[in-house]
């Protein structure tokens, strides 16, 4: 824990333990950062590098009833330049397919706040492991308490509207991923389970939504693509419908995009449906 | 802007040496179940900057 950590430093002759108010925290806070920082070592570098700004951010937004700055986790609603407003037309689309955008926002977050809990000498792929199968448990979750059934052929990890011929899957896209026109790709190749589930699909863009009155199954996926802005975790993201593509290939062929704004988060995701704070138990090693 | 969540101010606390030189703090934050801590290094010997910070957030 830190704190033991820290009594632990202070054992040493020359040193104290104190409690700070705050307030006393915030005001030392100021005083070193109207200083220039001063790191030596190689990784004091990089640590400064890489969390002066959160720092600093902290110590200069809005003061709460608590008396410490804070910064408030945000979602914009419609901020980035690079995908388009949320509109009436989306929605409509989206209803289309039996779908609400706070279906997807609540998959989306349950993927960001999963992410947090990736312990940091885990494997690399970890956050997004984690966030792949939070982000499918949670979509399958909401829409299944709405009447959908999840749809497990082959460990796919998909969801089937009650009656409309539409399956719902996630995928990883890449940076163009909530910008319609700019070429869109899955971040992996497509193992045959997909592949399976595609041969339905639509071959092109003039049959939208007319295909969802025919028998044949369309695959959709809620593609999104996490990247970091500063100290802010931006999710692109979308709906959209792959023309059917072979199996070990990545998707990069669309009969259908619903482009969304994305979800900006700040550096800190606030879990939804909290318990109240658990104790921090973080080791701290003190550096010189 | 639709706000999701703030973070709630935790303890604070530290220690420093009893010459003046170098001294270190902590914030806590928690958010719901997530709790979250900054922890900076000033060195007062080098000009009283942030010689060193972090923001845990994992459990070891």
């Amino acid at each position: 824990m830190i704190r033991a950590g820290y009594r632990e430093a202070a054992e040493q002759p020359g040193f104290a333990y104190r409690d700070y108010s705050p307030d006393e925290a915030r005001a030392i806070v100021e005083r070193a950062l109207a200083n220039e920082p001063c790191p030596v070592e190689e990784d004091q570098v990089e640590d400064v590098r890489l969390n002066l700004d959160l720092v600093q951010r902290r110590s200069s937004a809005p003061t709460t009833d608590t008396g410490m700055s804070v910064v408030a986790v945000t979602v914009p609603s419609m901020r980035m330049s690079n995908a388009t407003e949320l509109t009436d037309d989306h929605h409509a689309q989206l209803a289309e397919l039996g779908l609400r955008v706070d279906h997807l926002d609540e998959a989306i977050w349950a993927g960001v706040d999963a992410r947090a809990s990736a312990p940091p000498l885990g494997p690399t792929n970890g956050a997004g492991l984690l966030d792949w199968i939070h982000r499918v448990g949670r979509l399958r979750e909401v829409l299944v308490a709405e009447g959908w059934t999840r749809v497990d052929k082959w460990n796919a990890g998909l969801v089937q509207h009650p009656t409309k011929p539409v399956v719902l899957g996630t995928l990883q896209g890449n940076r163009h991923t909530g910008t319609l026109g700019a070429p869109l790709r899955s971040d992996y190749a497509k193992g045959p389970a997909i592949a399976a589930m595609m041969r339905g699909n639509d071959r092109d863009q003039f049959t939208l939504f007319d295909s969802l009155h025919t028998h044949e199954w369309k695959l959709w996926f809620l593609v999104t693509y996490p990247h970091q802005e500063g100290d802010r975790l931006v999710v692109l993201r979308e709906v959209a419908q792959p023309e059917p593509t072979p199996q070990g290939q990545v998707v990069d062929r669309w009969a259908h995009r619903i482009t969304l704004p994305p979800l900006v988060f700040g550096p800190l995701p606030t879990p939804r449906g909290t318990d109240g704070p658990d104790d921090i138990d973080v080791t701290v090693t003190l550096r010189g | 802007m639709r706000t999701i969540g703030r973070p709630r101010v935790g303890a604070c606390f530290g220690y420093a040496d009893t010459f003046g030189s170098q001294e270190g703090v902590a914030l806590t934050f928690t958010y719901g179940r997530k709790s979250h801590a900054l922890v900076l290094l000033i060195d007062y010997d080098l000009g009283g900057g942030v010689k060193d910070c972090s923001s845990p957030t994992a459990p070891t």
